[in-house]
């Protein structure tokens, strides 16, 4: 059920005008039809995404990670930018959100019950049920009001039995705005600025670094002033950052960016890929993930992941299911191991198999979208959605006077054709780069007979230009490209507050957050690379304070 | 028997028919004086493939090509739609941006001199070019059934219904909107509909007094939560509370009235099969037939009277597995023209796919026709059933001589509308046939969408 890489619909299609390069001023769209998918306003009171919301619920009862997702049946978080984000509120999510309340509460209330196991007088029980869970629910102490009335709610469902108001009061947790979205509070700072006040810091810390709410140690970090201090927050943050969760999840923004969600259910053509079997497919999707995992974590506080090993990291991942299909020797078993595979053609991110196999065709490659992905995501350019008018059809793929993909795009980036040409001569000359890679991330020099031509060209962008052989030397230029350090820094910040883009993020990015990925921090010693990159993000003024402070 | 998930939807479909009518009676004693009118708007994406989908003969003796063809059974409850004669489509002739012979029939018109627009649903019910908000394109008004919503004070217990049969939303893959920021969400999945339409209001079971007691209680709290926190937060933030509070509002609203017309519905035990399989492609035959139950019988109980039914979304890639066609549809329409000829195994399969889903039209049409209503008349002949695809010729993008047609609401049975006919029309937009589905419901708007490009009602289909 998740929500679809619009970018689809623009296979084989023109497009208008539709470029930013990265760092430059951001046009309105009446200049020549660039979208900004900026805004003005910040949304402050964000939903809980439905990944937050399940690791919540899984945290704030002690849940484990298997069984069914606490979110389901939730509707989809609004996909902006390739990053999900709780932005919509209609009638269903409410309906939704009531049902689900319910259905975790039903789902809990033994474990919760268990709080009362000594406790004999009903009036106490329901004390002491929303002084364990509600605060954590709320993710702050509450408010004098509130205690009052929770426990007038379950003084109300006494009459149907302790069990009843214990359950009531568990799905009213579960269904309040102060669980279900992300408020954040002020206080009055020395200076008569204001700053988030410290429950505030402690979820945005928690959220930002964990997927979930604080931890004990965070809730303590906050009630006894920790957190009022930046070393206070940093030490909190590296905590975080080192633990088993945050580890876990730091490479989730890459996970979401990427969609490595949806490799396991890539569908091919069987009688072009009949090795890729859905099981074969599952376990691209589990090598892409170790990839992930090993890049943006590094292998040691020494040697911390960064946008080098992101998109140079020699090794490819494979399993005893997906080795035999690229005909890589050795032994594999189930768990995804990283080897050095076609060295020459291979490194990084861009060239795992499950990221190439994701960005192609039911029947073959799709130099088009990776070139979009390549350009909005890994570049982080306005490309406009597609066109109106499609007054160019490309071959059928199953066209054999035709051979190869590039040929049958090759109307697109035809100046010719100024239709195509104005968006495809930025998108196409990076996708091609790929196209010695086939539709499941195979490498392949001949398609249908034919040589294949991997050249391409980065175009429009601010430090990137220029041509490239294949897609390993556009990785390579990626590695040190400041356009692409801005961009993953970008989208880090995004993913930092949990909101979309607004019109002043790309000043903030750029005034530390950029050249803290690739130099490293010299006031603190920290490394280069995406754990510091975090941490700079965590203490930084415009994560701790309003944003309309800074 | 114990209630699966997979015999619950089995369950529905048995459902049509003559099952509900006790519930339509008790109905009819509550004093209605006659059958209301309801309306559905039907959606399919991708396009469709001209000349299998447009009828030939004449205005009466109309003959249903290959695609249509399964609604023959309800030829008499169609009101078909197409270009004047002289005017007949021709492959290749569209598509094209100043092509005079493209303006025929009916068009989507937002923008003065386009005449083509791309992907995306939000002109399509609005009738207004889409507009960015925040930077993401949003619809430029109000859509036709939030507008027949808005018109009528019909207090139902689900203003109005929208099912998905694999949906997946992007923003522009919505076609309801209640205003230009706000979006009615779809539930496309079965047994979640099934559930919210005749599981959620009250029943006669004692058990059921305590769990309505705390749901009451827990709606009450947590409006008292969110207005304490709409105090709390900046005022940007406060239209946002408003509606998560307007959400609340509804569920109360609902949870002191009885919600069914069914035998009281025992709620469907967990079923991790279906749980996880709905959104699956090769399920999308079952999830259909769910869906198309539940919006019959919520039609037909009168739980709603305006209902979105939405096949996959925008440019939507899903295969059709159980018609052989594992191909993505979006990536047919485009392979059906390849270089400008039409590639025959492609349409063959986009021919298929666009016909399987006349069949469920027809399947939905049975539904209908199949409950009665107190004065003899069907549902159907009360319901304005508007069909529409996304697309006209998908390959090319073509937003003329939509395939776009009505059912239902018969004049001839008491409704509105002159059916069982194939009218010809020059030069009308989407607008004036959306104007016209609100005249057929009873309300009689002088505008609809875009003014620039409304003219009024399409006096022809009355």
């Amino acid at each position: 059920m998740h929500r679809i890489f619009s970018g689809f619909l623009a296979a084989a299609l023109g497009a208008a005008a539709c470029y930013e390069a990265p760092p430059a001023a951001i046009p309105s769209d009446a200049d020549g039809g660039v979208i900004d998918r900026s805004s003005d306003e910040t949304i402050h009171t964000l939903r809980l995404t439905r990944d937050e919301y399940d690791r919540t619920v899984r945290d704030l009862f002690g849940l484990s990670t298997e069984g069914p997702r606490p979110s389901d049946g939730l509707p989809d978080d609004d996909l902006i930018e390739g990053l999900r984000y709780g932005t919509a509120v209609t009638a269903l999510h409410i309906e939704k959100e009531r049902a689900a309340a319910e259905r975790i509460a039903t789902q809990v209330l033994d474990l919760v019950m268990f709080v009362c196991v000594s406790i004999s007088d009903d009036e106490a029980c329901g004390e002491k049920v929303v002084e364990k869970f509600a605060p954590r629910a709320f993710r702050r102490p509450l408010l004098d009001r509130e205690s009052s009335e929770l426990l007038a709610l379950y003084r109300s469902q006494v009459p149907f039995g302790r069990r009843e108001a214990v359950r009531t009061v568990t799905e009213a947790l579960l269904f309040s705005p102060q669980f279900l979205l992300k408020e954040p509070r002020q206080e009055p700072a020395a200076n008569g600025s204001s700053a988030w006040d410290s429950f505030t810091r402690a979820s945005r810390l928690s959220y930002f670094l964990t997927g979930s709410m604080p931890d004990d140690a965070l809730f303590i970090a906050a009630a006894t002033g920790k957190l009022a201090t930046k070393s206070g927050v940093r030490s909190e943050a590296i905590r975080l950052l080192d633990g088993a969760r945050g580890r876990a999840y730091l490479p989730e923004l890459y996970r979401q960016l990427f969609r490595s969600e949806r490799i396991a259910g890539i569908g091919r053509d069987a009688r072009l890929y009949p090795g890729l079997t859905p099981a074969a497919a599952a376990d691209l999707a589990r090598g892409f993930d170790a990839f992930l995992r090993d890049a943006i974590l590094g292998t040691s506080k020494e040697a911390p992941g960064t946008v080098d090993t992101l998109f140079r990291g020699k090794q490819i991942y494979f399993t005893g299911t997906t080795a035999p299909l690229f005909g890589v020797p050795g032994a594999f078993d189930a768990q995804p191991r990283g080897v050095p595979f076609e060295p020459d053609l291979r490194g990084g991110v861009l060239l795992q198999p499950g990221f190439l196999a994701l960005q192609a065709r039911f029947d073959g490659s799709d130099p088009i979208h990776r070139g979009v992905f390549v350009r909005r995501q890994i570049l982080c350019g306005n490309l406009a959605d597609p066109p109106p008018n499609i007054p160019v059809q490309i071959q059928s793929a199953i066209d054999a006077s035709v051979p190869t993909t590039r040929q049958r795009f090759s109307q697109h980036t035809d100046p010719s054709h100024p239709a195509c040409y104005s968006c495809h001569q930025d998108i196409d000359p990076i996708g091609f780069a790929f196209e010695g890679f086939d539709g499941i991330g195979r490498s392949r020099t001949t398609e249908n007979g034919a040589f294949v031509d991997t050249s391409g060209q980065i175009t429009h962008t601010s430090a990137t230009d220029g041509p490239v052989a294949n897609a390993q030397e556009m990785s390579e230029r990626f590695a040190t490209s400041p356009d692409v350090a801005h961009c993953m820094a970008r989208h880090t910040w995004l993913w930092a507050l949990r909101r979309p883009r607004t019109a002043g993020d790309d000043a903030v990015v750029d005034r530390r957050f950029t050249a803290v990925l690739m130099q490293g921090d010299a006031t603190t010693g920290d490394l280069p690379g995406f754990r510091s990159l975090a941490l700079a993000i965590a203490t930084d003024d415009a994560f701790l304070g309003p944003e309309a402070a800074r | 028997m114990k209630l699966t998930r997979r015999n619950t939807l089995v369950g529905l479909a048995a459902l049509a028919g003559g099952a509900l009518a006790p519930g339509l009676s008790r109905r009819a004693e509550g004093g209605d004086p006659a059958p209301r009118k309801r309306f559905v708007v039907w959606y399919t994406p991708n396009g469709t493939w001209e000349s299998a989908f447009r009828p030939t003969g004449g205005e009466t003796t109309f003959v249903l090509p290959e695609i249509l063809a399964p609604l023959e059974r309800h030829r008499d409850q169609l009101l078909l739609l197409g270009p004047a004669a002289a005017d007949r489509f021709e492959l290749g002739a569209l598509g094209r941006r100043g092509d005079a012979a493209a303006e025929r029939g009916i068009s989507i018109v937002v923008e003065p001199g386009v005449r083509s627009e791309g992907h995306g649903n939000l002109k399509h019910l609005t009738g207004w070019a889409p507009q960015l908000i925040d930077g993401l394109a949003h619809p430029g008004g109000i859509s036709l059934d939030q507008r027949i919503v808005q018109a009528r004070t019909n207090n139902d217990l689900i203003s109005s219904l929208e099912l998905g049969i694999r949906m997946e939303g992007t923003l522009d893959s919505y076609l309801a909107w209640e205003s230009i920021a706000q979006r009615r969400e779809i539930e496309s999945d079965p047994l979640a509909a099934y559930e919210r339409v005749f599981a959620t209001g009250r029943t006669d079971d004692p058990r059921s007094v305590a769990r309505d007691a705390r749901r009451a209680a827990v709606l009450k709290f947590a409006q008292s939560q969110v207005g304490a926190m709409r105090e709390r937060v900046p005022a940007t933030d406060r239209d946002r509370l408003d509606r998560r509070a307007a959400g609340i509002v509804a569920l109360q609203q609902r949870l002191g009235r009885s919600a069914s017309c069914v035998p009281p519905p025992s709620l469907p035990e967990d079923d991790a099969y279906y749980r996880e399989d709905f959104q699956h492609f090769e399920r999308m035959p079952l999830a259909a037939a769910a869906q198309l139950a539940t919006m019959a019988a919520a039609l037909a109980c009168g739980i709603t009277h305006v209902g979105l039914l939405q096949f996959t979304w925008s440019a939507a890639f899903g295969s059709h597995p159980w018609l052989g066609i594992s191909d993505s549809h979006h990536q047919l329409s485009h392979d059906a023209i390849a270089g400008g000829v039409a590639a025959p195994e492609a349409v063959a399969k986009l021919v298929a796919i666009n016909r399987w889903y006349m069949e469920q039209l027809a399947h939905f049409l049975d539904l209908l026709a199949g409950y009665p209503e107190v004065d003899g008349s069907s549902v159907l002949d009360h319901t304005t059933v508007l069909v529409i695809n996304e697309l006209s010729v998908g390959a090319y993008h073509t937003h003329q001589n939509m395939p776009w047609f009505l059912a239902g609401n018969s004049k001839a049975r008491g409704g509105t509308l002159r059916t069982g006919r194939y009218v010809t029309l020059a030069n009308r937009t989407h607008q004036d046939l959306l104007l016209s589905c609100l005249h057929s419901q009873g309300i009689f708007d002088d505008s609809f969408g875009d003014r620039r490009f409304c003219t009024g009602p399409i006096q022809e289909l009355f």
